[in-house]
């Protein structure tokens, strides 16, 4: 009983002498929420955006007293290398666990981003869910450092923005990092990532009459395509919302398509699936890309009948011109660049492997001569509210 | 009469000597009373009297003397038995009076005395009765105040052994509701009883529970939980394997289902066994209230949960695992305790030992200053320390939930171990993080597994699981679904009803 009381009390003090080593107290902590990466003289300029929590979480409000994010960069010639000589600049421990943006600069992203993305991707703090952005014309720094009146912390703006434009306009898609490098590392397809710019002035509107003051705003805009692991250059927007409609990755958008007299009625796309099946024949591969959506009539600006079948018909008809107009304009693109950012290799593979084996050398010459046969059913489903829109009955008083 | 053969003294012949006796061993008491009279019914033979004032019902004590005084003078009446001795006169005739038995020694007689009864000694006989004149002054039945209920019965036990055991036999009007009584305590004498359902209760644990309180050698029993730690199967556990309860009703059930009650006198609380983990969580209530109701064990189950982990999981997350939090709740938290110049873990026992203070002080002040402690405390443990900066508002809600949740259990002796194994917890939070809170867990489990209430493993029906069982275990199904006793109670007579679902006639109603 002794004995055993003795080897209890030794189990329970050898608890004590660990004396917690990695214990870490939450104020001791800089969460950091964004990275950004540039590349400057052959060197990464790293920058980091960490939270400022009591401005944060202050519920004194009014007073913007301070930031409520403070960003540090440094050059250094290895990321991890900078990560640890940034303490020299930090007051706190930098914690990785919270990124939630990684923004790399156009430079860095047209050399090459594979030595950025392996510390990251080895570390354990680091979670690879953060979503990868590219600064468009733009340094990384810059971006994380323009303030959105309304989001206080930019990497949250950021992240936000990217997942409500994805979910709602579709001219950009989230990419997270373990998406990224399964992109890298898988054959017959090739990674992209969205671009923010720093755009245009936006009115911030004062009380009390004072003036308005104008800021200047981040933008996404549209998709970089990359080839491996450089940036090769841009899609526009209509590109963009093509490659999201090949991928499958509308959750909605809106086509607009035309009436009569310049009018135009603007359809809701609700959801949308490709199925995208490679073909060899003759040695000779064929992509054939078929687009299935549902949308509904958001807006009606012309004088037309909804209640009548045909009318509807019509609009269908004209919507999948638009979207095949879309998914076209992106594939050309895409060709140019000679990067099979749509995954049509995999496509093959996943037809029949074997045909891919045929196809793989100079897959990407071969792609450039790609002939994409695309088909695009559109349904639309309801009307809104009201059939008829109000406007042609104004017009007969 | 010579032959008792016991070591117990045996009266003496003389009643002078016999009072004398009596008097010398109780050390003149104040409170005994001797009574003298001199009956004239039969050769003017002189009885005597005695009680322990307070513990008798002097109203009936005054009717029987009537009655003896009364024929003091009355030698006719009695004429034709004057074959008779006046033992058996006194006996036969003149005690109105139900519960009388014979004493013959001086043991049996301080034992009766001192338990309330009156003793009549007879001179000239080494002989006397006990006539059972119990009474004393009692709290009566009154209303519940630790078990409340919403919908049932507002009765709670008593002190006395009596009023509980009526109150039970009140509820089952059965010849087989069984009572057995001992007397425990050397010095005490404290009358114990055991109750339970002949048929239904298992024979092997009626003969254990007998068995084990035979074995109880003490000076004093004042509390049944003196009992309950006595008999208990495993004493170093922080789980009370002994279920109790003030309320009637409760242990009603608990004979139903074929569990054993043990009442204590001078206690309300009466002790069940044997009792499961899951018995801690069901009130009287979830079977009033419809089946539905049953839902809310599954309340007290996360609260059990809450209250035993929530001080160790935030400080886990806060000290170790800050990537387990959403990002905007980590950031919140993190401003909370920007200049909070304790660990978590600190802060976290620091606060959790103010509370366990303010409960203690809570229970023991005098009732007069109680509002005056509760302010304070309440400013201790919210707004004050909070701006002073000393502990940061997340962990007040934590404390103040975990406070909260270990008041839903309906048994209140489930809330001390957890009370103690919530400060264990939280060490090994702050020193291991999640891992040391599942050694924590891994090892609370694999205890509770190994514990017994009267060879019933502890965490049945769910472990060892009975399908059966689980009808009323974290749910509790309609009474007509249950057609069966516990099985884990391993009685033989196992059928409750048969029941089916209730519906209209087949010609509507």
């Amino acid at each position: 009983m002794k004995r055993i009381g003795v080897l209890l009390l030794s189990l329970v003090l050898l608890a004590f002498v660990t004396g917690c080593w990695n214990r870490r107290e939450l104020n001791d902590l800089a969460i950091i929420m964004g990275i950004g990466i540039d590349k400057v003289d052959g060197e990464y300029m790293i920058s980091t955006q960490i939270v400022n929590p009591g401005e944060v979480a202050s519920k004194d409000g009014g007073g913007m007293s301070q930031s409520a994010v403070a960003n540090y960069s440094l050059r250094a010639s290895t990321l991890f290398e900078g990560i640890r000589k940034m303490t020299t600049l930090t007051p706190r421990q930098l914690y990785f666990s919270h990124i939630q943006v990684l923004v790399l600069g156009e430079q860095v992203a047209r050399e090459g981003v594979k030595e950025v993305l392996d510390l990251l991707f080895r570390d354990h703090e680091v979670r690879p869910d953060f979503y990868m952005i590219l600064a468009k014309d733009a340094s990384a720094i810059q971006i994380l450092s323009m303030i959105d009146p309304l989001e206080k912390i930019p990497a949250s703006k950021l992240y936000k923005s990217l997942e409500t434009v994805e979910r709602i306009w579709g001219s950009i898609v989230s990419v997270q990092l373990d998406e990224f490098i399964t992109q890298l590392l898988q054959d017959g397809v090739e990674p992209v990532l969205g671009g923010v710019g720093v755009k245009e002035k936006v009115r911030m509107g004062a009380a009390g009459g004072k003036p308005l003051q104008m800021s200047a705003l981040l933008k996404y805009q549209g998709l970089g395509v990359f080839k491996e692991d450089k940036l090769l250059g841009w899609f526009n927007e209509e590109e963009s919302i093509g490659y999201s409609y090949i991928t499958s990755r509308v959750k909605g958008t809106v086509e607009e398509v035309s009436c009569r007299e310049k009018k135009k009625i603007a359809i809701e796309i609700i959801r949308s699936k490709a199925t995208v099946s490679g073909i060899v024949e003759n040695g000779k591969p064929q992509i054939e890309v078929n687009i299935a959506a549902e949308g509904n009539v958001g807006e009606a600006d012309c004088p037309i009948d909804l209640s009548n079948p045909k009318s509807m018909y019509r609009l269908e008809i004209e919507a999948e011109k638009q979207i095949k107009d879309k998914v076209q304009k992106a594939v050309r693109k895409a060709q140019k660049f000679q990067s099979d950012v749509f995954g049509f290799g995999q496509s093959i593979y996943q037809g029949n492997p074997k045909n891919w084996g045929k196809v793989e050398r100079g897959w990407n010459q071969t792609f450039a001569d790609l002939e994409v046969k695309t088909t695009v059913d559109v349904k639309l489903r309801r009307t809104g509210k009201v059939g008829k829109s109000f406007i042609p009955l104004m017009k007969k008083e | 009469m010579e032959n008792r053969g016991s070591q117990a003294a045996p009266f003496f012949c003389s009643l002078d000597e016999n009072v004398e006796e009596v008097k010398r061993e109780l050390g003149n008491s104040s409170d005994l009373v001797t009574r003298k009279i001199r009956m004239k019914a039969v050769d003017e033979v002189e009885v005597c009297i005695l009680y322990t004032e307070g513990l008798v019902d002097k109203v009936l004590i005054s009717s029987f003397m009537e009655s003896l005084m009364l024929h003091a003078g009355k030698r006719d009446i009695l004429s034709h038995e004057t074959e008779a001795g006046p033992l058996s006169l006194i006996k036969g005739f003149l005690l109105t009076i139900g519960g009388v038995e014979e004493v013959y020694d001086f043991d049996a007689l301080f034992n009766a005395m001192l338990t309330g009864d009156t003793v009549i000694l007879v001179d000239g006989f080494s002989q006397g009765f006990i006539v059972n004149t119990k009474q004393w002054e009692d709290r009566g039945v009154q209303e519940t105040s630790v078990q409340t209920v919403v919908r049932g019965s507002r009765e709670a036990f008593s002190e006395t052994l009596r009023t509980n055991t009526a109150l039970v036999r009140r509820r089952i009007n059965n010849r087989n509701l069984w009572l057995e009584t001992k007397s425990i305590g050397k010095m005490t004498q404290t009358k114990v009883a055991i109750m339970y359902v002949k048929g239904v209760a298992d024979e092997a644990v009626v003969a254990e529970v007998r068995q084990r309180l035979d074995r109880i050698s003490i000076d004093g029993i004042l509390e049944s939980g003196n009992i309950e730690e006595l008999i208990q199967d495993e004493t170093f556990t922080p789980f009370p394997t002994i279920y109790n309860t003030e309320r009637p009703d409760s242990v009603a059930a608990g004979l139903l289902e074929g569990r054993v009650a043990i009442i204590v006198d001078g206690t309300p609380v009466v002790l069940l066994a044997p009792a499961v983990f899951v018995q801690f969580f069901q009130s009287p209530e979830d079977y009033y209230q419809r089946a539905d109701f049953g839902i809310l064990r599954i309340l007290r189950l996360i609260s059990f949960f809450i209250a035993l982990l929530a001080p160790s999981i935030y400080v886990a997350i806060t000290t170790f695992h800050q990537e387990m939090l959403q990002t905007n709740l980590i950031i919140s938290i993190a401003a909370q305790r920007e200049g909070v110049p304790f660990p978590a873990a600190v802060e976290a026992l620091l606060m959790e030992f103010t509370f366990e203070i303010l409960r203690e002080a809570g229970i023991r002040m005098p009732r007069a200053v109680g509002p005056a402690i509760s302010i304070v405390g309440a400013l201790v443990l919210g707004e004050a320390a909070v701006q002073a900066g000393l502990v940061s508002p997340a962990t007040v809600i934590v404390v103040s939930i975990t406070a909260i949740t270990s008041f839903v259990f309906p048994s209140f002796s489930m809330s001390i171990p957890i009370r103690l194994l919530r400060f264990g917890l939280i060490a090994l939070a702050a020193s291991f993080g999640f891992i040391g809170i599942f050694i924590g867990m891994i090892v609370l489990c694999l205890h509770l597994c190994s514990l017994r209430s009267f060879g019933v493993p502890y965490m049945s029906p769910l472990a060892p699981i009975d399908l059966s069982d689980q009808k009323d275990t974290l749910l509790r199904f309609p009474i007509w679904m249950m057609h069966t006793r516990p099985h884990f109670l391993r009685q033989k007579n196992i059928v409750r009803d048969q029941n089916n679902k209730p519906k209209p006639d087949e010609n509507g109603a």
